[in-house]
């Protein structure tokens, strides 16, 4: 490239003025050429451009990070579910009876059964003994 | 949309995300979460990515502006950990280096410019968009870009050629 044309493409390109097609011109210019030292700084600029475009992104794409609160419908279902086996666990029993209450209604119930048995069999006592006084009541009117 | 077409979609253009991320943040772990974030905002959109012209315009925009508000939360991070400067010095340090590591001059010298111009410096020169696409992604005319364009090229011109007296005096 002849130097005159250089300085006018250089001039455009610190005013902001030039196309992108120029501007790969100059970056090719500046690519293979040893310039004069007053063109250094542009040089540098131009290589330093292109050379940062071997910085890349190298780690894989990964879109399906796991995120807590991506779903948080799902995290409610699982609360209420969470409360609603606590709150049954503990009503469940109905009664609230621990198994030594249990137990210790099942022999009061036992001794209840036993008690009236016993108690049929004194009623069935007071009855003979109603016999027993009737039969006093007749012999006394009989031998006064 | 499956996650293949998504990937196809974003191939061409994550490297340039990730270079502006890059070019904003400074620092690459940042980068990386940056491209992360942006991508999987693009997978939630997935619906709409097509009917948008440009999906990579539009990924840019994304990016630049998702970038800019990490880089004012830092800042205020910056601020409100002054007093407990451990964490503080021990993240600007490896900031420092993570600048100094492999970034040649030029970058040096674009970081300290305005964010305006560094980000359309980048847009232009390392990644070639059109005036036009560029309008786009940073959502200013392209009068403004032209001459935000022209100050960051003769800034970077100028403090090169400083170096270049020094080195030679």
């Amino acid at each position: 490239m002849e130097s005159v044309k250089l300085k006018t493409l250089l001039n455009s390109y610190l005013e902001g003025t030039t196309t992108l097609a120029q501007e790969s011109q100059l970056r090719n210019y500046f690519a293979i050429t040893e310039v004069a030292p007053d063109l250094a700084p542009f040089k540098e600029m131009f290589d330093d451009f292109s050379k940062v475009e071997a910085e890349t992104y190298n780690k894989p794409v990964s879109i399906n990070r796991p995120n807590f609160w991506q779903k948080p419908w799902q995290y409610g279902i699982a609360a209420i579910l969470v409360i609603g086996v606590g709150v049954s666990l503990f009503m469940l029993p109905g009664d609230g009876l621990s198994s030594e209450e249990r137990l210790a209604i099942k022999q009061y119930e036992e001794f209840k059964t036993h008690m009236q048995m016993i108690s049929g069999e004194l009623n069935n006592g007071i009855g003979e003994l109603a016999y027993l006084s009737e039969f006093e009541k007749a012999s006394e009117q009989i031998f006064k | 949309m499956t996650e293949e077409e998504f990937v196809i979609i974003i191939t061409p253009f994550k490297d340039k995300i990730y270079r502006l991320a890059r070019r904003i943040l400074v620092s690459t772990d940042e980068a990386e979460d940056a491209v992360q974030e942006v991508l999987l905002k693009l997978w939630k959109g997935r619906d709409r990515i097509k009917s948008y012209k440009k999906p990579e315009a539009f990924a840019m925009t994304m990016t630049k502006n998702y970038c800019l508000d990490r880089l004012k939360s830092k800042q205020a991070g910056h601020l409100t950990i002054v007093h407990s400067s451990y964490t503080a010095s021990k993240e600007r340090l490896q900031d420092q280096i993570e600048a100094n590591d492999g970034v040649s001059i030029v970058f040096k010298i674009m970081d300290t410019l305005p964010e305006q111009q560094k980000l359309v410096l980048q847009l232009r020169d390392v990644e070639q968009y059109e005036f036009k696409e560029i309008a786009q992604i940073l959502e200013m005319n392209e009068t403004a870009i032209r001459v935000a364009l022209s100050r960051a090229r003769k800034t970077i011109r100028e403090e090169l050629t400083k170096q270049y007296n020094y080195g030679v005096s």
